[in-house]
């Protein structure tokens, strides 16, 4: 991962750990993701939700609002490892 | 990365009152950087950087929203399930989810959750108030009961119809000694 992608990531892991257990809104998510990413791109950011995904660190529920996340234990101790 | 914030940044060593205001600006109006910018510039004459702006967001305002969403998801819950209600446990989870959606909203407003609160709240006091009603009613109907039994008990002791034996037998009765 390059340092971009692994500042995205540590900033969507970090909001959905805030949560709680509480699912997400995607948009609600992008938004705050949004002030702490400099430059935050929808494509960079979609991109590292499915790669989150795919490395089972979140969890996705669809509704009918839209996709909604939660941080998953993977993604707890990923954010661990980081000293967050 | 972030860069690691110097000790006497700017923002941070803001009096309490305006710092308290930043943070809420973003955590609460979800206000832009540009918005914060200018508003610390009218409201109390602090020049800053769009850099500082965003690592006083990362330190003070990150998921500082969500909790409170999350704060908030939990006070509901625990409204619902303090109240007199059918709902069960699958039903509260999904109101709570609700409660914190709605919280965690960037066009969220303040007026909107509150009256959220006071639905819940309003419905709250007009159970306590049913079961005061209820309680009242009990009583009355109780000192109803204790007035019919004493007017059984006066008439029964003025009844010459009945010996002194008879009289304290009734009286006996209605006392239920």
């Amino acid at each position: 991962m390059t340092d971009r992608e692994t500042l995205i990531r540590k900033n969507i892991l970090t909001q959905l750990k805030e949560a709680d257990g509480y699912l997400v809104l995607g948009t609600h998510l992008l938004g705050d993701v949004n002030m702490t990413t400099p430059q935050l791109s929808s494509t960079e950011f979609c991109d590292s939700i499915k790669a989150a995904e795919d490395a089972h660190l979140i969890t996705s529920v669809r509704s009918e609002r839209g996709l909604k996340y939660k941080i998953n234990d993977n993604g707890r101790a990923w954010l661990s490892e980081l000293n967050i | 990365m972030a860069r690691k914030i110097r000790g006497d940044s700017k923002l941070d060593q803001l009096p309490d009152e305006a710092f308290s205001a930043l943070r809420d600006w973003f955590a609460v109006e979800n206000v832009t950087y540009v918005q914060a910018q200018d508003r610390l510039r009218e409201q109390y004459g602090v020049e800053t950087s769009m850099g500082a702006l965003t690592n006083f967001f990362q330190n003070h305002c990150v998921g500082f929203k969500l909790r409170k969403a999350r704060d908030f998801a939990e006070e509901v819950g625990k409204v619902i399930a303090e109240g007199d209600n059918q709902f069960g446990e699958t039903t509260i989870e999904l109101i709570k989810q609700k409660a914190f959606e709605r919280a965690a909203a960037n066009e969220a407003s303040i007026e909107d959750l509150v009256s959220f609160m006071k639905i819940l709240g309003d419905t709250k006091k007009l159970e306590i108030q049913q079961s005061k009603l209820d309680i009242e009613s009990r009583r009355v109907a109780l000192l109803e009961a204790k007035a019919a039994a004493f007017d059984k008990i006066d008439a029964a002791a003025n009844d010459d119809n009945l010996t002194a034996e008879q009289r304290l037998e009734q009286i006996r009765k209605g006392l239920k000694i």
